[in-house]
């Protein structure tokens, strides 16, 4: 250790580390620009310049070693002469207005001009006139704002191991960019972002930035599009390198059925994948699922949260993704739980809604079991009618209880002999019982459930199936892999339909339908659809699935306040999910209408929290599973990063798997998954990197620097 | 702090422009030195300042302000109870969405105001939610060369001097000496198709200017040496930036820039006609009748611009802000750009620096008012 005193303060700090990191470490600012924490130390921008007793003239303090003994001066008028100096001369190629820079409010230059003061209007000014670089995707480059503090260099080089921005030359200007001035995908750039986290200025920026929204959701919008917030690149991570147990930890930090997702989530995180504007966005779904099935359990098994038993008890009505995750978190708080789930088995709309060709019964099963293990009690065939009794033997009650009643439009014929609603269909299909299908289907509806509806259909041998919907086929709820396949299997499409009427006297006949011109939604909420002239058009069919929505089996009777489209009241969807009856709660499906599977999940994990806390808990459900580490911030080259494509699954053909209900989608196979998660452009990185050092966060009261 | 004194911005206005005594002269960021001051002085006096906070909602209780609700940096809700809350956001001048729906400019397109990161009229959207009546929100415009970000600033110096100034029917709209007048030219720019125009110089305009300097500067751009436009021009057309135009004969140029080529013909020949008797147009000083013969022939375009949106908030002389029935609203204040309502599309640069007066009284006299107010 060595002592050394910065303008009559006293150090004691390690031997040979850098003076201005000591100061900066101690409270003391030295004004800096090329320095920055994570990097080597440059000094090229000469701001940190100090004097030190002994030697003359004055020295960088980022290259200057701490020795014992060192007495060193930060504010003496030569070094601020000279700094002053520094930074004019830097300001002479740069823009001089801050007020029509994008960086304005956020800019480590600007800063340093409140804090060191130089006087523009000494030195001739120059425009480097760089043109902006925008063709690249992600990260704009404008060189015209650039001071060559050589951070993006050194980022890329140093820091991240990937190489490709170096200094270059156009006429006398010096800048920084690629070789051969290529595009970035080109250059084997990786596209980590590094490079924008680091610059000061202007010159290197976020192309989606935005002001209004917390830094973090938008550097990785994955994590922050998952609505149980998973830890994506963290496993994806874990994956590339093989490490399935780990991987398989992290997604359980905050899914208790990743198996389950791995095979049906509807992956709000792809849509907002950062990769997607380079090509396709990673096949995150499916490298979770490989995760969770290569996953021995050693991080979690028998491990993670188990506090002791409270004494309290609690009744989760419904055992599906809601009401099991609640119970689960609940269990590991020391609460008594128990489900009671209506139908034969627990599972909700995963095993009663979702067919088991896209998710097979026995993971379901599986994954319950893992929850009844954590020791919570499930009891099947039992349907609570009166919620409020349960009070008199629970401390707490959570509704779960989904959305499993088909919603039957009102139009002519639509109490017909003939047509069913979906969630009856799809649950009887499930239990193997009659579904009361004829041999020609219409399904009417657009989403995903109607397409489980048409699908299923044809799995238990329907000869013609059509689908219509009245949205275009663009905006189509249904997933666009779901329509595709659907339509492999040989199911007709029709969107862009008004339903008219069902026809038939006795039984159904058909439907009638007429062309969509245009539909939109005026500001209550009201459909507007203007329908083309002289459309109408007639499709037989002796069987009406009704596929558009679904609303929870509960009535007043039952004592709970009910709201919008026969939900349960509660008092805040997400912070307060308390009815209006002490000590019951509500989640899921239920209290928002039909979203997904994921949604319910975390609905349910919020609910348990909040529940916890009323009885007395602190609310906090989160553990700690898969090894506390930093990632490796060195991630190296790897040629054709930008171009390398997505992996797809391995699908059956549509021959082989349209007449049984086995799974048909078999996901990444072993030899792709290292490759796909390897795709992965590592947002969670740039998070990584230290926060810069500025004025404002060294008050008078720590001895620092001045107003 | 203390002001260098008061000063005109051109010959024709008045000298009210009060510019602040930096440490380095009369030149660009004296303001900050005010700033400064002021900050220092706040925090002498105990105030303290919330940084990184955004504001998202004035709290009423039986319509009077009973606090402010805003986020902090971390995302998680801070509720400030106060007795009054005055709302000085500075407008709404990053709001392209805003801009059109109040002005009908498009940001980008034929406005080019300063769109400072962050300020989207929060200030405003939370005084018309507390029931204060909504006024115009508008932007005070001053003509600005599109891409001058990317140009040496002596390329822009002499684009701006007061050569020919025409519009994209290929005619002049305005006598040029008037040019230094921001205003006024952005003014005429709104009336011209596509709310454009184009100054045009030839070569001997340039070799004359890159020789003597040019032939008006102001106290903002005071440097008169463009011995280096050439050379801006070269980078900047090799670079492909700043929309610059450069032509061997008048037909060319108007065809590159989008102007009719007949008209621009007519026009230049009658100018040049001009300059030898006297501009029967618009009676331009002779001095700055200069023909355009000589090839090359440079040009470039000019659009309305500004620095952010002024006004949407009603307030009266006590800077109250008030209701559609001019009522004032207990507890509620507004000050700077949010409560100036005084222009229309012009700044009154006739009186150059009123809109910063403005700011900084109505910042005074709301604070002045406030505090009468929670003393009660």
């Amino acid at each position: 250790m060595a002592v050394i005193t910065i303008d009559g303060k006293c150090l004691t700090v390690p031997d040979n580390k850098n003076i201005l990191q000591c100061a900066l470490d101690n409270g003391i600012y030295i004004p800096h620009l090329c320095h920055h924490k994570d990097l080597n130390p440059l000094g090229s921008c000469r701001l940190c310049i100090v004097e030190v007793e002994g030697r003359e003239g004055v020295t960088p303090s980022c290259m200057l070693e701490a020795e014992d003994g060192m007495v060193v001066h930060t504010k003496t008028p030569e070094v601020e002469r000279l700094r002053i100096l520094a930074l004019e001369l830097l300001l002479t190629g740069h823009p001089e207005d801050c007020s029509t820079c994008p960086k304005y409010g956020n800019c480590e230059l600007q800063q340093l001009i409140q804090y060191v003061g130089p006087k523009t209007g000494r030195m001739k000014m120059r425009t480097k006139g760089f043109k902006t670089q925008e063709e690249n995707p992600l990260i704009i480059h404008d060189m015209n704002r650039c001071v060559l503090c050589g951070r993006c260099v050194r980022a890329c080089n140093e820091l991240r191991g990937v190489k490709v921005l170096q200094y270059q030359k156009k006429d006398m200007e010096t800048y920084v960019g690629t070789v051969h001035d290529r595009l970035l995908k080109d250059a084997d750039c990786r596209f980590c972002q590094a490079c924008v986290e680091v610059c000061p200025t202007g010159t290197i920026r976020d192309k989606l930035a935005d002001a209004n929204k917390k830094k973090e959701d938008v550097v990785v919008p994955c994590r922050h599009a998952c609505p149980a917030h998973t830890d994506i690149p963290r496993y994806i991570r874990y994956v590339k390198e093989g490490k399935y147990d780990e991987a398989a930890a992290v997604i359980r930090e905050k899914l208790p059925i990743p198996k389950s997702l791995g095979y049906i989530c509807t992956h709000a995180c792809e849509l907002e994948c950062k990769r997607k504007e380079l090509g396709e966005p990673m096949s995150i779904r499916n490298i979770k699922r490989y995760a969770a099935e290569h996953d021995s359990g050693s991080l979690w098994k028998g491990k993670g949260k188990q506090l002791p038993d409270t004494g309290k008890k609690v009744c989760v009505v419904g055992g599906g993704p809601c009401g099991l995750s609640a119970a689960y978190y609940l269990r590991k708080q020391g609460h008594a739980v128990t489900i009671k789930e209506e139908l034969p088995t627990a599972g909700g709309m995963m095993a009663y809604g979702i067919p088991a060709y896209r998710l097979p019964r026995d993971i379901i099963a599986e994954e319950v079991q893992l929850i009844e293990e954590q020791g919570v009690r499930i009891e099947t065939g039992t349907k609570v009618e009166k919620p409020v009794e349960l009070l008199k033997e629970y401390d707490a009650v959570l509704m779960a209880i989904g959305g499993h009643n088909g919603v039957r439009l009102p139009m002519e014929g639509s109490s017909l002999p003939g047509v069913i609603l979906n969630a009856d269909f799809l649950r009887n299909a499930s239990m193997g019982k009659e579904t009361g299908m004829g041999e020609r289907i219409i399904v009417l509806g657009g989403g995903n459930v109607a397409f489980d509806c048409a699908r299923t259909a044809k799995r238990l041998g329907a000869k013609e199936i059509h689908l219509a919907c009245l949205e275009a086929r663009e905006v189509m709820t249904a997933d666009d892999e779901e329509i595709l396949q659907a339509q492999e299997e040989g199911i007709f499409v029709h969107p862009a339909q008004t339903f008219e009427r069902i026809t038939g006297e006795e039984h159904v006949t058909g439907v009638d339908f007429m062309n969509v011109e245009s539909f939109t939604f005026d500001e209550n909420r009201r459909a507007i659809i203007q329908k083309e002239e002289g459309s109408e058009h007639h499709i037989d069919g002796d069987t009406v699935i009704f596929a558009v929505g679904q609303r929870p089996d509960i009535t007043p009777e039952a004592g709970l306040e009910l709201g919008r489209a026969n939900s349960i009241a509660v008092k805040d969807m997400e912070k307060d999910k308390s009815t209006s009856v002490e000590g019951i709660f509500a989640a899921g499906d239920a209290i928002y209408g039909t979203k997904s599977v994921v949604m319910a999940v975390e609905s349910g994990r919020e609910a348990a929290s909040q529940i916890d806390r009323y009885l007395g808990g602190d609310g906090d459900i989160s553990e700690v599973l898969a090894p506390v580490e930093t990632a490796n911030s060195y991630i190296g080259e790897c040629k054709g990063f930008a171009y390398l494509e997505r992996k797809e699954p391995l699908v059956d053909a549509p021959e082989e798997r349209s007449d049984n209900f086995r799974l048909y989608d078999h996901g990444i196979c072993e030899q792709d998954i290292c490759a796909e998660a390897g795709r992965c452009l590592q947002c969670d990185l740039r998070l990584q990197i230290s926060a810069p050092s500025l004025w404002g966060d060294f008050t008078k009261a720590t001895g620092g620097a001045e107003e | 702090m203390e002001f260098e004194g008061a000063f005109r911005y051109f010959p024709k206005s008045e000298a009210t422009w009060h510019i602040v005594k930096s440490d380095h002269g009369i030149g660009p960021r004296a303001a900050s030195f005010m700033n400064k001051a002021l900050y220092a002085r706040a925090q002498e006096l105990g105030v303290r300042f919330l940084v990184e906070t955004p504001g998202k909602k004035i709290l009423m209780e039986e319509g009077k302000v009973a606090g402010v609700l805003a986020t902090d940096k971390d995302g998680e809700e801070v509720k400030i109870s106060c007795k009054a809350a005055i709302i000085c956001t500075g407008g709404a001048g990053a709001n392209k969405e805003l801009i059109k729906e109040e002005t009908g400019y498009i940001h980008g397109v034929d406005m080019f105001n300063f769109a400072i990161p962050g300020i989207m009229g929060d200030g405003l959207k939370m005084a018309w939610e507390a029931g204060v009546d909504k006024l115009p929100v508008r932007i005070e415009q001053a003509a600005v060369l599109v891409g001058t970000e990317e140009l040496a600033g002596s390329v822009c110096n002499v684009f701006s001097q007061p050569n020919l100034l025409v519009n994209r029917n290929g005619k002049r709209f305005m006598n040029e000496d008037q040019m230094q007048n921001t205003t006024f030219m952005s003014n005429a720019l709104s009336h011209q198709k596509d709310r454009t125009g184009f100054s045009i110089v030839d070569s001997s305009i340039v070799k004359y200017y890159m020789r003597n300097g040019v032939d008006n500067v102001s106290l903002v751009h005071p440097d008169a040496d463009v011995s280096d436009f050439a050379e801006g021009v070269k980078t900047a057309q090799e670079n492909g930036v700043g929309n610059l135009i450069v032509a061997d004969t008048i037909e060319e140029l108007a065809e590159k820039a989008g102007i009719n080529v007949e008209n621009l013909v007519a026009t230049v020949e009658d100018y040049n006609d001009y300059c030898e008797s006297v501009d029967e147009e618009f009676f331009k000083d002779r001095r700055y009748m200069r023909p355009i013969e000589k090839a090359p022939f440079y040009c470039a375009r000019f659009c309305p611009g500004g620095y952010g949106t002024v006004g949407g908030i009603r307030i009266n002389e006590n800077c109250e802000a008030c209701d559609k029935d001019f009522e004032p609203i207990p507890g509620l204040y507004a000050a700077g750009a949010d409560a100036c309502n005084i222009y229309e599309d012009s700044y009154m640069f006739l009186l150059p620096g009123n809109s910063m007066g403005f700011a900084v009284n109505t910042g005074r006299i709301a604070g002045m008012t406030a505090a009468e107010y929670v003393q009660e």
